[in-house]
């Protein structure tokens, strides 16, 4: 057998490990039930094997369809691959202190306004760029700021707004985008957890300046690790695209030169003449490309991703229509207003006179393999490594310290179907008959 | 810039326009990226298997405007690749293309004056067409002078579907050169010069200067526009490659 047909070969069997997988998947016990996980079959499996067999390893051929179809997806110009969507946050608000941005970039001490509520690396780019966080509180049932905090956060040094569609759910994008406009302010859209989320109809991540998403296996799709940052910007792109690959100047991908036709015919700073524009760096710049492999599953995983969410929005809406009679006791989650989210798990808050404690419902839950969250890391600012920081906070951040202490979620993924569903309002109803 | 992608062509059509000047339209495989006019693509004849790298291939400007299906370079045999282009190439053949790249991309919103030797034509049809469009929809902007030379007046490729996007388009102001030869109506005789370019423009103290076409070309005209007419580096674009 010559390459070409070894190749079918493997991938026939492929196929029928990956029909197997999605076998056992569709015929799950109804418990444990996960809040999140990856969903796969046939596709991923064989995407990923082809893309092995290339053995090119590094972003290739599937890399570069992937990005085509999640910038035609979200209906931006741009979508540049990372290895996650914490990298994708990083390089998305470092690209906006480029010097190629010229005064409108962000210096140090330069204020950028977030929330405390979510998860740390929205805000760690801020602090690790020397720019300073200024944390507003979140509307407890949306778990997103309250437009009117971010409002009165702007002072003379705030020059953008950073901040997470809470588990899918969008932010006042129409109040947020208004005061950036008013401002001249970058907005950041952190959509790590808002794939195919929607805001009076149009998709989030297509908002702000630039976006960013997650693709870790409890994301919207996964790829394993991996991220990517969006933008309708082409120089935000190209300046994305150089923080990604180690900071250079030049855009050939792995494997290629001179695809510009310019490599030794340019000047760069003091450097001589000509010198090889594969090795000249504009940028401070990291490492945070993905695999071939990676991207070879995304592929797959895109065609998927209406069915996800489809899948979500159901899981969400039976959740919702099964703890509604709790509603005295917990307080459930509510869609922002324009909003059409795709929800990344279920909130729900442990109202103070609920009769018993966030701690102990969980404990019941986990305890019968339904497992649940807290709202990431809660009220950042307790956390140990946020000690001493620079940061400022406006008014102040009540309903933050309650989700640090009443809030958790539980999941709405894909891999939940009406067994695990079922189960899971079982084990709530009979806690709060206990209760 | 969208992300380039990799894909098999079919050489739908193969023009020859003589004195060793092709056109090529290739039918990609896979959907192209949204590109920008004067953008450019990477062809190569051999094969490309994602497992090795990609084979040698040589950078031609998108002749044709994005959005058409289908993709035009045209090309005049000037060493070693395009000799071996002009042997293989062949309505039928299947080649390999990576595109887009580049950014000669011509802003509009002031007065423009592009510059174009032999085939350098290609790196603006794709604009001009547009524009023609453009202005077919109502658009309207600031004047584009067009100075296209060529060694010989037939050597004027696309001088043809220049006048049709000139028509009824105000903004467009055209004026051809041939080296050599008869020239015919509409056609200047000799080489195109520094002051014919400067000259092109309303108000050349403000205008900017896109120049497409040999190297020689290139520095002659972008060397004159600084040293004796005082424009400034930035109003002059160069799509200039080794």
């Amino acid at each position: 057998m010559n390459e070409q047909e070894l190749r079918v070969e493997i991938l026939k069997l492929v196929r029928q490990l990956g029909a197997a997988r999605e076998y056992a998947q569709e015929h799950a016990e109804a418990a444990p039930v996960h809040y999140a996980g990856r969903v796969y079959g046939v596709e991923e499996m064989v995407n990923l094997v082809d893309a092995s067999l290339d053995f090119w390893l590094t972003a290739s051929r599937y890399a570069e369809e992937f990005e085509n179809r999640l910038a035609e997806y979200v209906g931006v110009s741009d979508c540049v691959l990372v290895n996650s969507g914490s990298s994708a946050n990083l390089v998305a608000l470092t690209a906006l202190t480029s010097p190629k941005l010229g005064e409108r970039r962000l210096k140090p001490g330069d204020e950028v306004i977030t929330v405390a509520a979510g998860f740390p690396t929205t805000v760690n780019p801020t602090i690790q760029n020397g720019l300073v966080p200024v944390f507003v509180d979140v509307s407890l049932g949306e778990y997103v700021a309250i437009p009117e905090r971010v409002a009165a956060a702007i002072g003379p040094q705030t020059r953008a707004i950073m901040m997470a569609h809470t588990l899918g759910n969008p932010f006042d994008l129409e109040a947020v985008c208004a005061l950036a406009r008013a401002h001249e302010l970058w907005v950041v859209e952190d959509n790590c957890d808002a794939l195919g989320s929607r805001y009076n109809g149009q998709l989030t991540g297509s908002f702000g300046h630039v976006a960013t998403c997650s693709f870790y296996p409890a994301h919207h799709i996964t790829m394993g690790e991996g991220g990517a940052v969006l933008t309708n910007d082409e120089e935000l792109a190209r300046i994305v695209r150089s923080l990604r690959d180690w900071g250079r100047d030049c855009y050939c991908t792995g494997g290629e030169s001179n695809t510009c036709g310019k490599r030794f015919g340019q000047q760069f700073g003091t450097l001589p003449y000509g010198y090889d524009h594969k090795y000249v760096y504009s940028h401070i710049g990291y490492n945070l490309k993905v695999t071939d492999m990676q991207a070879a599953i995304g592929c797959a995983q895109l065609e998927r991703l209406e069915g996800f969410i489809a899948a979500r929005k159901e899981n969400f809406r039976e959740l919702a229509a099964g703890l509604k009679e709790y509603e005295e006791r917990l307080l459930l989650p509510r869609a922002t207003r324009g909003s059409d989210p795709a929800w990344f798990g279920f909130p729900i808050t442990v109202r103070e006179d609920a009769g018993f404690t966030r701690n102990e419902l969980t404990r019941y839950l986990e305890e019968r393999q339904v497992e649940t969250r807290n709202l990431f890391c809660g009220n950042l600012l307790r956390h140990p490594a946020y000690e001493g920081i620079r940061h400022r906070v406006v008014g102040d951040l009540t309903n933050t310290d309650v989700i640090t202490n009443n809030t958790f979620f539980v999941g709405v993924y894909p891999g939940i179907r009406a067994a695990q569903r079922g189960y899971m309002l079982e084990k709530f109803t009979e806690f709060m008959r206990a209760h | 810039m969208a992300t380039a992608i990799k894909t098999a062509a079919l050489i739908r059509r193969l023009e020859r326009h003589g004195g060793g000047v092709y056109s090529l339209e290739l039918e990609p495989e896979r959907r192209v990226p949204r590109y920008k006019a004067g953008q450019f693509l990477h062809l190569a004849l051999d094969g490309y298997d994602p497992s090795r790298h990609w084979p040698e291939s040589r950078a031609f400007s998108i002749a044709s405007a994005p959005g058409s299906g289908v993709v035009r370079i045209t090309y005049s045999v000037v060493g070693q690749f395009t000799r071996r282009l002009e042997a293989e190439a062949a309505e039928g053949k299947t080649v390999w293309i990576k595109l887009p790249y580049g950014e000669f991309v011509v802003e509009d919103g002031r007065e423009t004056v592009l510059v174009a030797g032999g085939t350098g034509i290609t790196a603006f049809t794709a604009y001009l067409e547009g524009m023609s469009e453009g202005m077919r929809g109502g658009m309207s902007g600031a004047a584009v002078h067009v100075l296209y030379g060529a060694r010989r007046a037939e050597l004027l490729v696309y001088r043809e579907r220049i006048e049709g996007w000139r028509r009824g388009n105000e903004r467009l102001q055209v004026m051809y050169f041939a080296e050599e030869g008869v020239c015919g109506e509409g056609i200047r005789e000799g080489r195109l010069r520094c002051e014919d370019v400067y000259g092109a423009a309303a108000r050349p103290e403000e205008a900017v200067f896109y120049l497409s076409g040999p190297p020689g070309m290139l520095k002659a005209f972008s060397e004159e526009l600084r040293n004796r007419y005082g424009v400034e580096a930035w109003r002059i674009r160069i799509d200039a490659w080794e």
